[in-house]
């Protein structure tokens, strides 16, 4: 029997548990309002068939919400209508097709008027700033066929100039991470598509951040990235001051809560995951490296762990995430299944959408294979490490 | 049935459609039941949950506008089921001075549960992980944020508890 089917099975087991008392539900509704149900001759059994009232509570209800409106739409003319707007009856208003130009609180404005119909009974002002953004519309004033005037109302709406678009940069994406891109080497710049790129920073006391962008056979971008990240393994709990391992280089004390932890220099390494340099206690520092296509647009981490060390044995789960400022975006757990099948359809859920992913670790060959696919299916990368039963960790970072 | 049915569903209530509201119980009821008996822990109470949730989604899908239905029959169900726990501890004090033995009601009511039984080898949080998940048919986001966990620790207790489970159960390893 699979997991599923055991699922199901006990699913089935519990539900048949549970008495079906919908004839009494709708006994009960029958017998409260009655509304779309009435009850058969003996009175036992309630119809199913809608029975609408002519005039429900349901409907009496509407209209009065409705009536409710007008008097509210009444009132807003009525006031409308008895204001004195100086600003716009000052105004000087030209003839049909008109613009002109006043000086306004905001600065200069220029107005174009209009007038509907050849009884002029509508008219329309349209004031805009110099740059051309619309400001402020104003209409429903009237005007009588012999010129004189009612005032405009100030019934408009303000729209929203212009804004600017703001891009997330790249340095305050690191700084998520905890890395200060401000001090030493460059800061790296997502490029989608078009050129290759690559730019590699190495302070001193900095992890190694190393992006490549180029274009892929699928018309996206890849990435690759050697990153000092630390993963915690075990216990399957998120230490609420994990966010503090996060932040590279943070005081000792704070990172011993989790064991002594002493990150090393990462190096640069090829595409593909490398094993941790440095590991004590249940927290460790391990260098990432990955090469992936993505989805169009600016990229996000996943990380995937597994301790290898356990995964002969089937029974140990680890967990993977980052943090963000606005909170931990990925998180997940893996879960060793049966030895072999770590999990399959594992959804990775990122800002950029859903990935996928496989992971499969054969005893025999003491090879892991990784596969990453988007939800159609399609393969987007697979990875194969041999990995020896034993190995204190083994830690993989890719881009969504 | 998906969060977009179940709404069409709730708003097909606000014209009096009973066969909406079949289709909704039958989607919907036993979920509801085992989201108000994890609470209560008393399966009375928690048919009469089942009951009035149902009701007063009737009586209210006027004013549903809530982004998903599933969600919004959970938050009357546990509305009722507080109620229903309070008016029943208020109703135990007062039967406490009239009655010598009141054996734990929601235990016997409890052992009446086959099923309950079955759930015996996991732990609290297991337990409560399995029944919204597997019995509610909520998603593990739903309830993560029902138990106020994170979700992988929520995908790893289930994926434990479905374990126990089988091997108690004498079914072949996950």
């Amino acid at each position: 029997m699979t997991k599923k089917q055991f699922e199901n099975q006990l699913k089935q087991q519990a539900y048949a548990a549970v008495p079906d008392k919908f004839s009494d539900l709708m006994k009960t509704i029958a017998a409260e309002d009655g509304r779309g149900v009435s009850l058969s001759d003996n009175g036992d059994e309630p119809h199913l068939v809608p029975v609408v009232p002519a005039h429900s509570s349901n409907t009496v209800e509407r209209w009065l919400a409705l009536a409710a409106c007008f008097v509210v739409v009444l009132v807003g003319v009525i006031i409308a209508t008895t204001r004195d707007d100086t600003q716009l009856t000052k105004r000087p208003i030209g003839g049909n097709g008109t613009t002109t130009t006043a000086e306004t609180p905001r600065g200069s404005s220029s107005s174009s008027f209009e007038q509907g119909g050849n009884r002029g009974l509508t008219t329309t002002v349209t004031a805009a700033n110099q740059n051309g953004t619309t400001t402020l519309s104003a209409s429903s004033g009237t005007q009588t066929a012999n010129g004189s005037e009612t005032p405009l109302q100030t019934g408009g709406t303000k729209q929203k100039g212009a804004t600017a678009v703001t891009t997330r940069s790249t340095s305050k994406w690191w700084s998520d991470f905890g890395i200060d891109t401000t001090k030493g080497g460059n800061t790296t710049k997502f490029v989608p598509g078009g050129a290759t790129t690559e730019k590699t920073e190495a302070p001193s006391a900095k992890p190694t951040t190393k992006r490549t962008t180029t274009p892929t056979t699928k018309g996206v971008c890849s990435h690759q990235i050697t990153y000092k990240v630390p993963v915690m393994v075990g216990n399957g709990e998120i230490p609420s001051d994990l966010e503090s391992c996060v932040q590279y280089g943070a005081p000792k004390d704070e990172r011993t809560q989790h064991g002594e932890v002493e990150p090393t220099e990462p190096t640069a390494s090829p595409a593909g995951p490398t094993t941790p340099t440095k590991q004590s206690g249940n927290v460790f520092w391990s260098d990432f490296s990955v090469e992936d296509p993505t989805q169009e647009g600016e990229c996000t981490f996943y990380i995937v762990y597994e301790d290898v060390q356990d995964i002969a044995s089937g029974t140990y789960g680890v967990f993977a995430g980052v943090k963000f400022t606005d909170g931990w975006k990925i998180m997940f757990h893996s879960v060793c299944e049966g030895g072999t099948v770590l999990y399959t359809n594992m959804r990775i859920i990122t800002d950029k959408g859903i990935c996928v992913e496989e992971q499969r670790y054969d005893p025999t060959t003491e090879i892991l294979t990784i596969t990453h696919r988007n939800e159609q299916g399609e393969t987007l990368a697979s990875y194969t490490k041999k990995i020896a039963k034993g190995s204190k960790a083994f830690a993989y970072m890719g881009v969504s | 049935m998906t969060t977009h049915d179940i709404n069409n569903l709730i708003r097909a209530l606000a014209n009096d459609d009973t066969t909406a509201l079949e289709r909704l119980y039958t989607e919907m009821s036993k979920p509801v039941f085992f989201y108000a008996l994890r609470i209560c822990k008393n399966n009375e109470i928690a048919e009469d949950v089942m009951q009035e949730t149902f009701l007063t989604a009737w009586d209210k899908a006027n004013s549903f506008d809530a982004k998903n239905g599933r969600a919004w029959i959970f938050t009357i169900a546990k509305h009722k089921t507080m109620d229903k726990m309070r008016s029943g501890a208020r109703q135990a004090a007062l039967d406490e001075t009239n009655v010598e033995e009141t054996s734990s009601p929601l235990e016997s009511a409890l052992s009446d549960l086959a099923f309950w039984q079955m759930l015996s080898p996991l732990s609290d949080k297991e337990r409560d992980v399995v029944s919204l998940r597997l019995l509610s048919g909520m998603a593990l986001t739903e309830v993560a944020e029902e138990l106020e966990l994170p979700k992988g620790t929520v995908f790893w207790i289930y994926q434990n508890a479905i374990k126990k489970l089988r091997k108690k159960e004498g079914g072949e390893r996950p």
